[in-house]
């Protein structure tokens, strides 16, 4: 049998205890920080700087702590989960590992993880929490109470369309939302979710998408992007002409971006829009000042790929001038 | 240079002249007497500041007591002023409460520091007090490496660190121990509330 060796830590002067805690690797801080309320504390004080901490949520579920040259994944592992009503409950899980390192705290779940890892990181909230396939067999409830609180959200199909729309409600309203059309029955975005007051809503398709005029002007996010969307040149048009006379009024900036460098036809897309300015940006941007009624200016930029409307706000002329 | 990325303080050796070295004597709370060249001491800002204070000739040092250092015995002293002399006129990191991003623990100091907890313990303690910086970052990274892969149970034991509960315990005995009245006043009001008291005053 070995002899574990002990030496009293906590009894050195508390710099010495502070250097002790520094020199010691970011796994075990992270596993003297769970020991006792003290530690705890001792870990806070020594200020370790992160960027963020996000959720990622699949069939398996991590934390992840970014630093500003790299990301510790946390994984809970083995959850101890009972079916009720058909959906796995989360309970606290029964091992968790950093980087494939052994972290304990009996007792704790999943909430308070994160919350003492928000704690030791002086990181309040969550930056981001992504679902992927899988999420749908845990309990929505269980997910909100764990996890809820974010400004950002990047959803994929969880493996079941009511529970992609069930899930999206519950977590909603949010700042933040990265979405993918094929979460939905027939690709479509619901109305419910495309109209929220996002002040980033990026849609993006595993495969090319169709896109309506109505869905366009029910956004009403701030920043709108697309990726392999496609817009008919006839509804950008209207939506263009519409924009002018004052609809999505909040919109800052609009970018439909495919992967197959389709070309939008510049004269349809244009077509009974006064224009100024134009001009070749470089080699393959095409840009084209407008204006809406109430003066607001933007630029309408062709490029290989995709379109994108940039809106200059006043109180970005403002600061120009 | 054992430790890298350390605001350093250069130690200026040619201004001590080679053939007038001059030696301290210091002594230990059990009576041992340690002779210590100027350049190594140095090395503890706590005893370069005594000794200059002093201003101590040569003569001085010959003919009055050793300076004696109260709170650190003879042993653990011996192994402070090894090491002060095996790293005289080495570059002194400034103490600004940060830790060398890489400390490594020097061969010299390795084995310097072979030794039982209890004994190290007391030679970080020394250190704190005497100032060494750089003994207390290699001492501490030491202690820092007890903790490679353990797990929180097992960091538990190393470090021998009470739960929350035995902190409790422990702040609630010192502040009975601060006041004694503390735990009367307490039982009183306790024996007025199961007597169903709504004031205690």
């Amino acid at each position: 049998m070995t002899t574990v060796s002990k030496f009293p830590l906590l009894q050195l002067p508390q710099k010495e205890i502070l250097r002790t805690i520094q020199s010691i690797d970011i796994y075990q801080k992270m596993s003297f920080s769970l020991t006792s309320k003290r530690c705890k504390r001792l870990v806070q004080s020594l200020q370790i700087k992160i960027k963020c901490i996000s959720v990622i949520i699949s069939s398996r579920i991590y934390i992840t702590v970014s630093f500003s040259d790299w990301t510790l994944y946390i994984r809970f592992e083995n959850c101890i989960m009972q079916r009720e009503a058909r959906k796995k409950r989360l309970r606290a899980p029964q091992w968790v590992e950093a980087d494939s390192r052994r972290l304990e705290r009996i007792g704790f779940e999943y909430s308070d993880w994160l919350k003492h890892f928000q704690d030791i990181f002086h990181c309040p909230s969550t930056a981001t929490i992504s679902f992927f396939q899988g999420t749908c067999v845990y309990d929505i409830d269980d997910i909100k109470e764990g996890f809820g609180a974010t400004k950002t959200l990047y959803a994929r199909h969880t493996g079941c369309y009511a529970y992609n729309l069930a899930l999206l409600q519950k977590i909603l309203p949010i700042e933040n939302l990265t979405i993918n059309p094929n979460m939905f029955q027939d690709s479509k975005i619901p109305f419910k979710i495309l109209q929220q007051n996002y002040t980033t809503l990026d849609i993006i398709s595993d495969s090319t998408t169709e896109m309506t005029l109505n869905e366009l002007l029910v956004m009403n996010s701030k920043t709108i992007t697309m990726t392999d969307v496609r817009v008919s040149a006839q509804d950008l048009n209207k939506f263009i002409k519409l924009w002018i006379q004052g609809s999505n009024s909040r919109m800052e900036y609009f970018l439909i971006h495919t992967l197959n460098h389709f070309e939008y036809d510049r004269t349809m897309v244009m077509k009974g829009i006064k224009k100024s300015n134009e001009r070749r940006e470089d080699m393959d941007v095409h840009s084209i000042d407008i204006y809406r009624m109430d003066g607001t200016r933007a630029t309408v930029s062709f490029f290989y790929g995709g379109i994108e409307i940039s809106i200059v706000l006043i109180t970005m002329l403002q600061n120009s001038n | 240079m054992s430790v890298e990325n350390a605001p350093v303080v250069d130690v200026d050796e040619a201004a001590i002249p080679v053939e007038k070295k001059m030696y301290y004597r210091f002594e230990s709370n059990d009576k041992k007497e340690f002779r210590v060249s100027e350049l190594a001491i140095q090395q503890s800002e706590t005893l370069n500041r005594l000794v200059e204070a002093m201003g101590y000739t040569s003569e001085d040092v010959e003919n009055k007591p050793a300076i004696a250092i109260e709170n650190i015995d003879g042993k653990t002293l011996k192994l402070v002023f090894q090491w002060c002399e095996h790293h005289k006129g080495e570059a002194i990191p400034v103490d600004d409460g940060s830790v060398p991003k890489i400390v490594e623990i020097p061969e010299f100091d390795a084995k310097l520091m072979d030794i039982d907890n209890g004994l190290l313990f007391k030679l970080i303690w020394a250190a704190d007090y005497l100032n060494i910086v750089q003994l207390l970052n290699v001492s501490c990274k030491k202690v820092a490496n007890m903790a490679q892969g353990k797990t929180p149970a097992q960091l538990r034991r190393v470090y021998l660190l009470p739960s929350d509960e035995e902190d409790e315990a422990a702040k609630r005995a010192a502040q009975e121990a601060q006041d004694p009245r503390a735990r009367e006043v307490e039982e009183e009001f306790e024996e007025r509330k199961r007597q169903g008291g709504n004031s205690f005053f």
